[in-house]
């Protein structure tokens, strides 16, 4: 199988693998983002809509591969097309299955726990790991300064799906650090966004170191994906590596929520049914919390009625900015 | 290592937010599980936590302040002060003596037996003494 037809392949497969998933990634009580009582999932009701979900995500998912296969070679956009349908109807799904549960489902008393203490909250160990991608940027940086002359006037700095080149950039400052300068970017937005997670969460959110590792992955990938781009004149890292890497943060991801909720036991979430607007989005003016812990199990969403979730939002838009203003 | 203190607060409850906090910040000042010179979590953190707005934090804070229980002051949050008893009046025995009234009708009316409701009422007083 050639790369052009295997890469969006196995995004899409990852991406099926996901959805498919989701009833799974939250606690027995929680089911399409509706509270429900412990036992509803092996009720007939909760069997079946777990079955209409999983069912309606497996034929997307199967109907997409099939127009990839056939149509590939004729259509550049058929797997952006073919993943994009699957997810919009997935969500769709589940959308449904939260409006057809609503009926039974119940509302944990809403009890909340303050510890009266006024240490700091330290942030784990590993959170210093975060700040070695900018090492690795700036270590780049200074590779390429010391071998200025050695950089071809003219190299690749963007690939397609088969690896070969069609973007390039000349031996200028921007041509040379711009890579180094939009990871620099991405890393310290990852960065500075998993210490908002941490710090604009209850501290009762199991999910807050996970979360919190995973962005520092995230980091890493970024960081050495940059680094490789700008430093392709001298070093290579091996093609497999950073989507390597991607995929077993997102599998790892899976199989630890799976894990987890499974077996948790601890107070179920005492947010207002009333303020999640399909299972997905939570909005509630009148909790000051900026992150919540999503009802569908795959981390925080931002609690939409907290007027800095517009800031949060936005920032990526200065990522963006910055690439056109540093664009080769 | 020693845990802090901890106050819970059920919104659905009836009872407003901030007598709730007020009244479970009370229990561990008088418990004195909350000794002077603590410092309060900011009105930010702890609104957060509990899910309510900072008005309704800094409002529990200003009647636990108004008692004589902290001391506020702006840019230092909320402190734990040394506080004299005070005398109660015949007035507040009067007024005490209703809402336990109430209280245990509350409790009876729930179906807990009048001797349980004496055992909860002595230990809680002896947990005040201690």
């Amino acid at each position: 199988m050639n790369m052009i037809l295997m890469v969006p392949l196995v995004a899409h497969l990852l991406m099926s693998l996901a959805l498919f998933s989701i009833p799974y990634l939250t606690r027995r009580e929680i089911l399409f983002g509706v509270v429900l009582p412990a036992d509803f999932r092996s009720r007939r009701e909760g069997r079946r809509a777990i079955r209409v979900f999983q069912t309606t995500v497996a034929m997307s998912a199967i109907s997409g591969l099939f127009f990839m296969v056939l149509l590939r070679s004729r259509f550049d956009a058929v797997p952006i097309f073919a993943s994009g349908v699957m997810m919009v109807l997935g969500f769709s799904a589940f959308v449904m299955q939260n409006r057809k549960l609503r009926a039974f489902a119940i509302q944990p008393r809403p009890v909340r726990e303050l510890e009266l203490s006024t240490e700091p909250e330290r942030l784990p160990r590993f959170v210093w790991l975060g700040l070695v991608p900018l090492v690795i940027l700036a270590a780049s940086a200074f590779y390429l300064g010391a071998h200025w002359d050695d950089i071809p006037e003219r190299r690749p700095v963007q690939w397609d799906v088969t690896g070969q080149p069609n973007g390039w950039a000349d031996r200028t400052p921007e041509g040379v650090y711009g890579p180094l300068v939009f990871g620099t970017g991405m890393t310290l937005w990852l960065f500075a966004f998993s210490l908002v997670i941490w710090y604009g969460s209850r501290r009762s959110e199991p999910l807050r170191r996970p979360v919190l590792g995973v962005f520092i992955a995230l980091e890493w990938v970024a960081a050495l994906m940059m680094a490789d781009v700008a430093m392709r004149a001298f070093i290579r890292l091996p093609l497999a590596l950073l989507p390597g890497i991607l995929i077993a943060v997102i599998l790892a991801s899976i199989a630890y929520l799976i894990k987890t909720n499974r077996n948790s036991r601890g107070p179920l979430d005492a947010t207002p049914n009333e303020c999640w607007k399909g299972g997905i989005i939570y909005y509630n003016p009148g909790d000051p919390v900026l992150f919540v812990g999503r009802r569908d199990g795959a981390g925080f969403t931002l609690n939409m009625g907290n007027p800095w979730s517009w800031v949060v939002i936005g920032s990526p838009l200065l990522i963006t900015l910055t690439t056109f203003l540093i664009r080769p | 290592m020693k845990s802090s203190p901890r106050i819970h607060i059920d919104i659905d409850s009836g009872i407003p937010a901030t007598r709730q906090i007020a009244d479970a910040l009370r229990v561990q000042l008088v418990e004195g599980a909350l000794r002077p010179g603590t410092q309060l979590p900011s009105v930010r953190r702890a609104a957060m936590e509990l899910g309510v707005h900072f008005n309704t934090v800094a409002e529990a804070y200003r009647v636990l302040a108004a008692e004589g229980w902290l001391d506020l002051r702006h840019g230092r949050g909320a402190r734990v002060v040394d506080r004299e008893p005070r005398a109660a009046s015949r007035t507040d025995i009067a007024d005490y003596r209703r809402r336990l009234r109430e209280l245990i009708s509350q409790m009876r009316a729930r179906g807990v037996p009048p001797g349980k409701i004496a055992d909860e009422l002595r230990s809680s007083a002896e947990g005040l003494e201690s």
